[in-house]
């Protein structure tokens, strides 16, 4: 018989909450309280990371999860204006990714709650060691390459968006495409894009040992 | 403790919710969205390994967590940036409106 | 280990890097008032100085031990397809000069650039971790440089299409990854393929399909091929070459080895009678998928960038074939095949990138565009006749032999030619290939261009990496043996440990092999210790 202390109440609130507010995230119409379901769910997920002793990862995730990339998506859904409501039709093309959705999460749980060899507890009891200052050492020693590769991927990341998401040409504000040619009007307006791209270069160079 | 498998099984649901949300819905910040979800069950994933793991003091599944969420946020950055050129040139984020290219 | 030495390991990656830094900073801060072409001529200039210097540094660099319990690996195979990755970014940056897609040059060059470190890392890296980081290094610059022609509608949705079926593979491929990790406890190779068999868990086989799933896009293998055709005609064309070249080299090799090196004990059987659970059947399906789709919808196009989307799409079928023969000659058969593949696509891109900024062509150009080719520039259909029929798998062209040295490969893999029924079914598809490579040609030496046929405008740079591209292919198909022979190792050991090199002797092979099978368990590195170049080295990396 298990005991009621056996049963994970803790862990069993904060995944309830996660998922709950995940599939709202993915159901609502309205985006932005889409955005905001997605916050929540990203909060739960910390707590999981807190739960699991990963303290660490648990503050990166509030970090960048729900202060940088959930911000960025509800600015992007303001920018482009998708915050009225909108009705999109179920589609025959939707009702094949559900039925995708519902084989691969059968699949993936059938053999997780078979599997015997998943049902155990941790090897240690105590936290592992997992300290920032080790976490630190890791990664100014052992992981150096992928974290150059990482700032690279940064760096690329941030030259990317700016080029794609500025305005070329500050005097075209009519959105209907032609495809003539633009060739000279890079001195104006690669100004804002020339700035942040100095700190970028600077930055990533420094990281290099 | 909470055994190993019921970390698992919700991480396996979170990963179904994103791929359902990302394959069924039609506006491209929403597809986003559910990868977005989808990268978090992954991490929730190694997290609950690297926990549950004999060689925990390592810190592997840890290190890989935190790569992935930085990678993570530069492709949510990219991709938003896309998402708002599309914007541009369609004036929608509707991926059905989205068909110029076909064949 | 010290920072020095992990500079000296990474010093090509590091002088590309370094290349991309100088050529943003000069074109944002000294050329910012010049006109378009003189900046798309300096920075492809900057660009040729930093990757003759990359490439240089590649041919002198020594073979290093396995880094960090595994995380990076260097010897001849790697350096030699670094050298191929960087002269094929090379030529894309050549091809765009003049191009007016867009006014970020110094942006455009510098993403190019840290694509390709990513590709380079991606060669070179030997664990989930680094190979997952370079896979999105690769992948972002990729996305973005599609959305680069900002005027263009069909840019932008080419981009937003790639992302979304990218990130959402990349995202497949981190789950998979994540399952290897807590099913193995480990991400290096060499944890990965002593703890993963076959049949003792139902969740390995899950991992495998997810893991799959993320190169199956990558290298546009049916059915995660959605996004090619619409990439390949909405980006620029020179981007498109380069995603079409040497994003293929890269995750092929990686594709290969990952599945080879670290997952052997999974790999189960694909022959026609006695097929058992594994990788290998999974590829199975997905190359016979790939060329039945790619080289029927390839017949019905009218777009050539969509007809070469089509055709890389079949020949990502045939490359998978290399890959599911599961040995060291198939692993050597596939790095000729994807190495000699992308010079000729890379070719192929080149001049439809002439033809199309001949025509003025605002949404790509048509097959009715390159009509009476022949009379308007000789020299580029000759060109064309060349890569066209090197992919249609022509003798004496290079495509002859990489089909060929496949089907070699995987006919004598297997148990008793278990195997011969894909060769069948390949050698049957390149048949049907022929046709839709064959309506090129019409278009270009038979039909008759409308009007008066004006001479092509070429420019010298350009032509002369086509014609360079063009012998390239005529010398790898006369002479195959030459590159053959540097992918073909001579022992089996080698491919188990995931090294594909040629070593002149054997102490120079046990040396090779060494490293990677005690390294990471932690046991004394005599051996290596007696090889006087890998001394230094490994005395830092106990």
């Amino acid at each position: 018989m298990r005991m009621l202390s056996d049963i994970p109440i803790a862990f069993l609130m904060i995944a309830a909450v996660t998922l709950v507010s995940a599939v709202c995230a993915m159901s609502l119409r309205n985006l932005v309280h889409c955005g905001l379901c997605l916050v929540l769910t990203f909060v739960g997920l910390a707590a999981t990371y807190l739960h699991l002793s990963a303290e660490f990862v648990g503050f990166a995730q509030v970090l960048v999860y729900v202060g940088a990339v959930a911000i960025l998506i509800v600015f992007t859904i303001l920018l482009t204006r998708n915050a009225e409501v909108t009705l999109s039709p179920v589609s025959q093309s939707s009702l094949v990714g559900l039925g995708i959705a519902i084989a691969v999460c059968g699949s993936l749980v059938l053999p997780l709650v078979t599997s015997p060899s998943l049902r155990r507890l941790p090897a240690q009891s105590l936290a592992p060691d997992a300290q920032v200052q080790r976490i630190g050492e890791k990664l100014m020693a052992q992981y150096v390459i992928p974290l150059e590769a990482l700032a690279l991927v940064l760096t690329a990341a941030m030259i990317g968006a700016v080029v794609i998401a500025m305005r070329d040409d500050p005097e075209r504000n009519d959105p209907s495409p032609s495809p003539q040619n633009q060739k000279d009007t890079g001195s104006v307006s690669n100004s804002p894009a020339g700035t942040a791209l100095n700190s970028s270069s600077s930055t990533s160079s420094s990281q290099r040992p | 403790m909470t055994p190993l498998h019921y970390y698992l099984i919700f991480a396996a649901l979170l990963f179904s919710v994103g791929l359902a949300g990302a394959l069924m819905r039609r506006n491209a910040i929403l597809v986003l969205i559910g990868i977005e979800l989808m990268l978090n069950a992954a991490n929730l994933n190694f997290i609950a390994f690297w926990r549950y793991s004999p060689t925990a003091n390592e810190l592997v599944g840890l290190m890989f967590v935190l790569f992935s969420i930085g990678i993570a946020a530069a492709e949510a950055a990219v991709g938003l940036a896309i998402i708002i050129s599309i914007y541009r040139h369609h004036r929608s984020t509707q991926l059905q409106h989205v068909d110029r290219l076909k064949g | 280990m010290n920072y020095m030495e992990l500079l000296g390991a990474l010093a090509p990656e590091a002088i590309v890097v370094l290349t991309a830094l100088v050529a943003l900073a000069v074109d944002l801060l000294v050329l910012r008032q010049a006109p378009q072409n003189a900046r798309q001529v300096v920075a492809v200039s900057i660009t040729a100085v930093g990757i003759l210097a990359a490439i240089i540094a590649l041919s002198v660099a020594a073979p290093s031990p396995p880094w960090m319990d595994g995380l990076l690996i260097n010897h001849s195979t790697t350096a030699f397809l670094k050298q191929t990755l960087l002269v094929l970014a090379l030529v894309a940056g050549i091809l765009s000069i003049q191009s007016r897609f867009t006014q970020h040059t110094g942006e455009y060059v510098t993403l190019l650039l840290l694509s390709t470190v990513g590709m380079m890392l991606l060669v070179s890296s030997d664990n989930l971790l680094l190979m997952f980081v370079a896979l999105e290094l690769t992948s972002l610059p990729l996305y973005v440089l599609t959305a680069f022609n900002k005027e263009s509608p069909s840019s932008s949705e080419a981009s937003l299409k790639y992302f979304l079926i990218g990130s959402l593979s990349a995202a497949c491929l981190l789950f998979g990854i994540s399952l290897l990790y807590g099913l193995s406890g480990g991400i290096t190779w060499t944890q990965l393929a002593t703890t993963l068999r076959a049949g003792s868990e139902p969740i390995v086989y899950l991992a495998l399909i997810l893991t799959l799933i993320g190169f199956a896009f990558k290298v546009a293998a049916a059915p995660f091929h959605l996004w090619a055709p619409d990439v390949y005609q909405g980006a620029p064309t020179p981007v498109a070459a380069f995603i079409a070249s040497g994003s293929k080299i890269a995750s092929f090799y990686m594709f290969a080895r990952i599945f080879m090196a670290a997952l052997p004990g999974t790999a189960g059987s694909a022959a026609w009678s006695g097929a058992t659970p594994g990788w290998v059947p999974l590829v199975a399906a997905l190359a016979v998928v790939s060329m039945i789709l790619g080289n029927v919808a390839a017949i019905a196009q009218r777009s050539v960038k969509r007809l070469l989307a089509y055709s890389a799409i079949g020949h990502a079928g045939y490359a998978l074939l290399a890959i599911l023969s599961n040995t060291e000659q198939g692993m050597g058969s596939l790095l000729y095949y994807v190495v000699t593949y992308a010079v000729t696509a890379m070719g192929a891109f080149a001049v439809v990138n002439v033809i199309e900024r001949d025509v003025q062509a605002p949404n790509g150009e048509s097959l009715t565009d390159f009509a009476g080719l022949s009379r308007r520039s000789p020299l580029l259909s000759l060109c064309l006749l060349v890569f066209v029929l090197s992919l249609a798998g022509i003798p004496p062209l290079a495509g002859f032999f990489g089909k060929f040295y496949i089907f070699i490969a995987t006919a004598q893999s297997g148990t008793s030619q278990g195997l011969i029924w894909l060769v069948m079914l390949a050698i049957g598809t390149s048949a049907i290939s022929l046709y839709y490579y064959l309506q090129i040609l019409k278009q270009v030496y038979v039909v008759e261009s409308v009007g008066q046929p004006t001479p092509v405008q070429l420019r010298p740079a350009e032509s002369a990496c086509i014609v360079a591209m063009a012998c390239t292919v005529l010398i790898l198909g006369c002479a195959p043996n030459w590159l053959i022979n540097r992918f073909s190792p001579n022992s089996t050991e080698v491919r188990r440990a995931g090294v594909i090199t040629k070593p002149s002797t054997t102490l120079e092979l046990a040396a090779e092999i060494h490293p990677r099978i005690t390294a990471p368990l932690g046991t004394a590195t005599g051996l290596v210790q007696k090889r006087p170049q890998f001394e230094t080295t490994t005395a830092n990396a106990q």
